[in-house]
């Protein structure tokens, strides 16, 4: 890798930060290489590792520079900005220990007691962030559940649905079809009567025993017409009742659960 | 080196060296300069310029060298407070240690 391969692959991997610090961050190294003089091209190349690791290093330290910039408009000038300022560089200065241990894993003990230092401060937010976490995790094994479940819990929903609807309706239709009857017996009736008046000139006893039979028909008709309506009137209601009943049953247990 | 640079610590080496030059340096040669003290790489050294000139402890400016504009660093007024605060506190901390090591008592 040379020069210009080098600054054009760290060039790409900064496209994701904005563009001032990322013209800053080229302007430097490439200042770098031309003091280092081309001689000395290589070495430097050799000496920054990869493009890469250039990149990762100045991502990872953005993302802290970031938080103070905030900081610094927040809490605006004088005293405060001190205060918050050395709070701010005690906190950057645990987490960058940290990066700096992990670079060098092969050292001993003292570097594992830096470690420890920041691993309760570490510890610390980790708490902080459990129930989050927990909350999400929550959330999204409802949804696993529901994306899951779907399948099976919708079409027996309907199903089920389906089920009581054709059970009303028949029931419904049953009533219907008692009062429709009764009335067809009243035309019925209707129907002989006139018969049997129309029969008289002919042959009276027909014509009369015809009317007569019209007369019974239309009074059963009339009856069981009335009886049927007034059985709608008490069933109706009952089955609205018992069909509100049951679609109320599941959303109130929602709510209580 | 057996001994870890903190960030807070190389900060503080990166200001005192910006902050001999009265003009301003630049980066190839505060890497040199803070090279005689410690080892550190260059990668590591670019994201502590640009922290300390965020934080406004460094201001920077172009200036024509050898046909091209060169990045140069300068230590502001806050940069030097904080440069004296560090070196205060460095002052207590290496002492104290020193202190311990040659066999003093502490108080």
């Amino acid at each position: 890798m040379n020069r210009i391969e080098f600054m054009e692959t760290l060039s790409r991997l900064l496209l994701d930060i904005p563009e001032e610090d990322r013209i800053d961050a080229l302007k430097y190294y490439n200042d770098y290489f031309d003091d280092a003089g081309s001689e000395n091209e290589q070495n430097v190349i050799e000496e920054l590792e990869s493009p890469e690791k250039v990149a990762m290093k100045i991502k990872a330290d953005r993302e802290d520079t970031g938080t103070t910039e905030e900081y610094d408009t927040d809490t605006g000038k004088g005293q405060a900005e001190r205060t918050s300022d050395s709070e701010y560089k005690a906190q950057t200065d645990t987490e960058n220990t940290y990066q700096y241990y992990q670079e060098d894993r092969s050292g001993d003990e003292k570097d594992n007691k830096i470690y420890q230092d920041n691993g309760s401060y570490e510890y610390g937010e980790r708490q902080e962030n459990k129930p989050w976490t927990n909350k999400w995790l929550k959330w999204t094994m409802i949804v696993a559940i529901v994306v899951i479940g779907c399948p099976i819990v919708i079409p027996l929903a309907a199903g089920l649905l389906a089920l009581i609807a054709g059970i009303v309706i028949a029931a419904f239709c049953v009533f219907v079809a008692i009062v429709l009857a009764f009335a067809a017996v009243v035309m019925a009736g209707v129907v002989l009567f006139a018969a049997g008046i129309g029969c008289m000139i002919a042959n009276p006893g027909v014509g009369l025993a015809v009317l007569g039979a019209g007369l019974m028909a239309v009074a059963i008709g009339v009856i069981g017409t009335v009886v049927g309506v007034r059985l709608c009137i008490i069933v109706f209601p009952g089955i609205v009742r018992g069909i509100v009943y049951i679609l109320r049953k599941p959303f109130h247990r929602k709510v209580v659960a | 080196m057996v001994f870890n640079t903190g960030a807070a610590l190389l900060d503080a080496i990166v200001l005192a060296v910006v902050s001999r030059e009265d003009e301003g340096t630049y980066g190839y040669k505060i890497t040199q300069d803070v090279r005689k003290a410690i080892d550190v790489s260059e990668s590591t050294l670019y994201p502590v310029l640009r922290r300390l000139q965020k934080g406004e402890y460094l201001e920077v400016y172009d200036r024509q060298f050898d046909g091209r504009n060169r990045r140069y660093y300068k230590v502001t007024e806050s940069g030097r407070i904080q440069l004296a605060m560090y070196q205060k506190e460095w002052k207590e901390y290496s002492g104290k240690i020193s202190e311990l090591f040659e066999g003093g008592r502490l108080e």
